[in-house]
């Protein structure tokens, strides 16, 4: 942490780009890349075949406003983040850093895998600034979050992936940065150092601290960022809360991949699969096609059925949007510790009641999200539109109570 | 270099050094047995069967008198080998963690001589011990030279490690130069052996300089640097900065080519 107090809101970004962008050179002949050479040392922009990875990218964050890079492979999502951790040097643009930025970039980014774990934690502290009194203060912390016991002091190529993860997080942790930066590397450990991991991250949040990562899961992404930004061939393509942006991505996506089963509620899909997938959704047990009609303060039950490959208790969330996507709530089987109950083998049944809508009338989505039995990652969602009728004319979305006096 | 740079470029030297005699039998004394194989053959060669008479004026057996120049210069050699490589060997480090990029060349050179001159010093010592007529008022003059030398061979290292990220021809045409640059310089010979004609020509050589004012300061006692020598070293520090001036330019660029 900085050691300035700075008056709230007159702090700067910890991380302000403006019009970044980012080329790569693609070589064709030893002449070019003499050309490429010449000019670099002049110091004169080189008109070559270039590959533009990003390209007039501008966004800010700040302390406490975690932010999510989402996009399909090869968006640039990498490149931004290296970008921003200070490995790659933006080709146009500025970036401006405040403050202490903590990098995973990589599975075992920086560990030499001849090296024991040991060796490599004073190695990764020297690269981080530490001196060898302030590494061993360290070092105790980082193997004991890393936990991976005699390991430790054997070389890191005789390392499980999963344990070179464990380590890796519990170095870039180990100085509680102002940001971390991580790049879709939650996705390698082990159940229960994912659930560490998220429980660090949880705490590291409350704490003040920022995180930004790049991240597949939609679930991650929600619930431990409140930006989101997508990147679509180098360009930021929209930024803005996190919701919002995946709502929007998920959307693309499912339109982009054709194969995307698109399932239509209360209609078992045939045949297998291989994920966990809600097979059916009812609100408050009916099964006409037509929105559903609440009254104001009513009761809302939501219900349905998830299918489980492996047969393995799936875990379910439950979320409520505006028509327009703007989210309501979200609840999670997983957090409220409700057991799913087994209908048949592989299909599991949930109900979900929502007494007192305190919702104002207007226009819903009910949502459900078939979640793994970790609840880590989710899988596909179905939903249902629903309208409260009344004739309240308070504003905004929910009627909260109150009393005037 | 920063603080935080400095203890990144200890711990890089020091691996550097653990490195190259990790796993081997003999560790470290390993640094003593390459320069004392060279310096056999050479004295073979040079003494038994080509019979070269040492000029007059030196006065030490050519064992001594090989000895006193060829430490300089493998340190020198390696330092600057070592260096120019240092960069892409830590390809994998460049790509994905931020840091200083220069100083995984200053620890190759540092690590270099470190090495080196721990073997020079052995040496000098066990020819003092057994009674050779050497001159240790010069060493305060020998220490100057290897650090003239260290020098150049960082700004060398910077400037061809950095164009060696673009260019991987550089490392190969480097060790042939090299060979070269060992004869070109009086190592095995001294300059009063060189045609007149040819040793101003050696004089623009700060390599060549710096290694005869070593044997000049261990076996004549000179404690003092010439003209020459401080024009070396001036030329030393020249390349150096210039070496710094390529390398800053060049090493933002060293992510998108790697």
């Amino acid at each position: 942490m900085t050691a300035t107090v700075h008056p709230a809101g007159l702090e700067p970004p910890l991380i302000s780009l403006r019009e970044v962008g980012k080329v790569y050179p693609v070589h064709s002949s030893a002449a070019s890349r003499i050309a490429a050479l010449w000019a670099k040392l002049r110091g004169v922009p080189h008109a070559a075949s270039e590959f533009r990875a990003l390209d007039g990218i501008s966004f800010d964050v700040r302390r406490g406003e975690s932010t999510a890079l989402v996009g399909v492979n090869g968006a640039g999502k990498s490149t931004l983040l290296k970008v921003i951790a200070g490995v790659a040097k933006a080709s146009s643009g500025t970036v401006a850093i405040h403050g202490r930025v903590g990098a995973l970039l990589e599975l075992g980014a920086g560990f030499h895998p001849e090296y024991t774990g040991s060796e490599n934690i004073a190695l990764a502290c020297a690269l981080m600034g530490l001196s060898p009194a302030r590494t061993r203060e360290h070092q105790e912390a980082i193997v004991a979050f890393a936990d991976i016991g005699a390991h430790i002091d054997q070389p890191v190529k005789h390392y499980s992936s999963g344990m070179v993860i464990r380590l890796g997080f519990a170095i870039a942790t180990a100085l509680t940065p102002d940001v971390l930066i991580t790049d879709e590397v939650l996705s390698v450990g082990d159940e229960s150092f994912q659930r560490k991991c998220i429980a660090w991250m949880e705490n590291y949040l409350e704490q003040g601290g920022t995180l930004l990562l790049c991240s597949h899961s939609m679930y991650h992404v929600q619930k431990l960022c409140r930006q989101a930004i997508w990147i679509e061939a180098g360009r930021a393509r929209l930024i803005g809360d996190a919701f919002e942006v995946t709502r929007q991505y998920l959307a693309w996506h499912d339109e982009r991949t054709a194969q995307s089963r698109k399932l239509q509620p209360g209609a078992a899909a045939a045949g297998g699969g291989s994920i966990y997938q809600v097979r059916s959704m009812r609100l408050n047990d009916m099964h006409s096609e037509e929105p559903v009609l609440v009254p104001e303060g009513g009761t809302l039950v939501v219900s349905g059925s998830v299918y489980s490959p492996d047969d393995r208790i799936p875990q379910i969330a439950v979320g409520v949007v505006k028509l327009d996507g703007t989210p309501v709530a979200g609840c999670y089987s997983e957090m409220d510790g409700f057991t799913l109950h087994r209908q048949e083998p592989q299909l599991y049944t949930y109900t979900l009641t929502l007494p007192c809508l305190p919702l104002l009338p207007g226009a819903y989505v009910a949502r459900s999200h078939a979640m793994d039995p970790e609840g880590m990652r989710m899988f596909d969602h179905v939903e249902l539109r629903f309208d409260v009728a009344g004739v309240s004319r308070e504003t905004g979305i929910c009627k909260l109570e109150h009393a005037w006096s | 270099m920063t603080p935080s740079s400095w203890w990144l470029f200890l711990r890089f030297a020091q691996r550097e050094v653990s490195n190259r005699f990790a796993g081997s039998l003999l560790g470290s004394l390993w640094a003593l047995v390459h320069p004392l194989a060279l310096l056999l053959i050479y004295s073979f060669v040079f003494t038994t069967v080509l019979r070269v008479r040492p000029v007059a004026e030196t006065s030490v057996p050519f064992l001594v008198f090989l000895a006193v120049a060829l430490w300089p210069w493998l340190a020198f050699q390696e330092a600057v080998m070592r260096g120019t490589g240092a960069v892409v060997a830590n390809g994998a480090l460049v790509k994905k963690v931020p840091f200083a990029h220069e100083v995984v060349v200053h620890a190759a050179v540092a690590a270099s001589f470190a090495v080196q001159l721990g073997g020079y010093v052995v040496v000098i010592a066990f020819m003092v011990f057994t009674g050779q007529p050497l001159h240790l008022a010069g060493l305060g003059l020998v220490l100057l030279c290897l650090l003239g030398l260290a020098a150049l061979a960082t700004g060398l290292a910077l400037m061809l490690g950095a164009l060696q990220v673009f260019v991987r021809d550089i490392e190969q045409g480097l060790a042939p130069v090299m060979g070269m640059l060992f004869y070109l310089c009086p190592i095995l010979y001294p300059v009063a052996m060189v045609p007149e004609w040819m040793r101003g020509w050696m004089l623009l050589n700060p390599v060549a300089v710096l290694i005869e004012a070593c044997r000049e300061a261990l076996i004549e006692g000179r404690a003092w640097p010439a003209a020459s020598e401080g024009l070396a070293l001036l030329a030393c520090v020249a390349v150096l900065l210039a070496g710094r001036m390529v390398f800053h330019r060049l090493s933002p660029h060293f992510e998108e080519e790697l």
